[in-house]
């Protein structure tokens, strides 16, 4: 009569054990944290491009790109997350008095560029040993009514990569677009996201 | 003889049950922790909701940190303590001595025209 009840007791027992999955509890708190952290990287994107509306009255849109990149990796670094990536800006004003396209490249990466290869249709111009948040200016020649493929190629410690960004030059306004790539790391997760904004100057 | 044979059985059922209450319970493992990532969810949500009905930077770029502590509390557990800072790139110690306390850090460009980068950082306890 015990061993009966002690064998339906251990029974209930392995059944209470197989039910509470803790590995499972874990999986689920390991992929809360990691929302929690895509939602870190959504704050710092989405401010990235609303920094460009922010400093679009102050003059150099590129520097406040260029700063607010550097706040943002030095803020995820106190809580141990690693930010990194890069900025291409490029900019043209009234293609009917200028006809240049100003291009910056800011290298986020945390290591160095080794090289930067910057291609607009068929004119190419190369830039080598692009240290860590620094950025490389440089212009193209461009005609109005035409549109642009600006390729970019580089190269770092890690990885080599090619990148394209359209660039519309239409007549009778100037445009600022700006390319991220940006990457998040934690002990938990990793995002990457590319993204354009394109903000038309008056 | 039958009366020491019931409690012959009655021990071994003891037994069994001890052990394998010892082999499948007895490790120490450790629970993980919700209530404090539920906390970081609603508390990020609250900031975001705050930012999305554009008092968020404003307050911010006043250093009006009552007025955001004051704006957050509907949306968190009533049982949960806050304290924002509004900092730089370092940000000062709540001061706050708690076993169970989490941080939430959410960053804010500026205002129109007004590029002025600031980390919001809400501590819950």
């Amino acid at each position: 009569m015990f061993l009966i009840l002690s064998i339906v007791i251990v029974v209930l027992l392995v059944m209470l054990k197989s039910g509470l999955n803790l590995t499972k509890i874990m999986q689920n708190q390991q992929y809360m944290q990691s929302g929690l952290e895509r939602m870190e990287f959504q704050n710092i994107k989405s401010e990235m491009e609303k920094t460009i509306q922010i400093c679009y009255g102050q003059g150099n849109m590129s520097d406040c790109l260029d700063d607010f990149f550097k706040f943002s990796r030095e803020s995820s670094k106190a809580r141990a997350v690693d930010l990194s990536g890069y900025i291409v800006e490029s900019s043209y004003s009234y293609p009917e008095t200028s006809n240049q396209l100003n291009v910056s490249v800011f290298n986020g990466f945390g290591t160095e560029m080794n090289t930067l290869n910057l291609t607009l249709n068929s004119s190419s111009q190369i830039f080598r040993s692009i240290q860590d948040v620094s950025s490389i200016s440089t212009t193209f020649s461009v005609s109005t009514g035409s549109s642009y493929i600006l390729t970019v190629f580089y190269n770092t410690s890690y990885e080599n990569k090619t990148d394209t960004v359209n660039i519309p030059v239409s007549s009778g306004k100037g445009k600022f677009i700006t390319f991220f790539d940006l990457k998040m790391v934690s002990n938990r997760v990793e995002y990457r996201d590319q993204l354009t904004d394109t903000v038309n100057l008056l | 003889m039958k009366g020491l044979l019931k409690s012959l059985e009655a021990i071994v059922s003891i037994l069994i049950i001890f052990v394998i209450f010892v082999v499948f319970f007895g490790s120490n493992e450790i629970l993980p922790e919700f209530e404090t990532i539920n906390w970081q969810m609603k508390g990020f949500n609250a900031l975001k909701s705050l930012d999305q009905s554009n008092d968020l930077r404003q307050y911010v770029l006043a250093n009006s940190t009552g007025v955001i502590e004051n704006k957050l509390l509907p949306f968190v557990p009533p049982e949960v303590n806050i304290k924002v800072v509004v900092c730089q790139t370092f940000c000062e110690k709540p001061g706050v001595e708690s076993e169970k306390i989490i941080s939430i850090n959410y960053l804010i460009a500026g205002d129109v025209n007004d590029y002025r980068p600031r980390q919001v950082v809400l501590y819950m306890w």
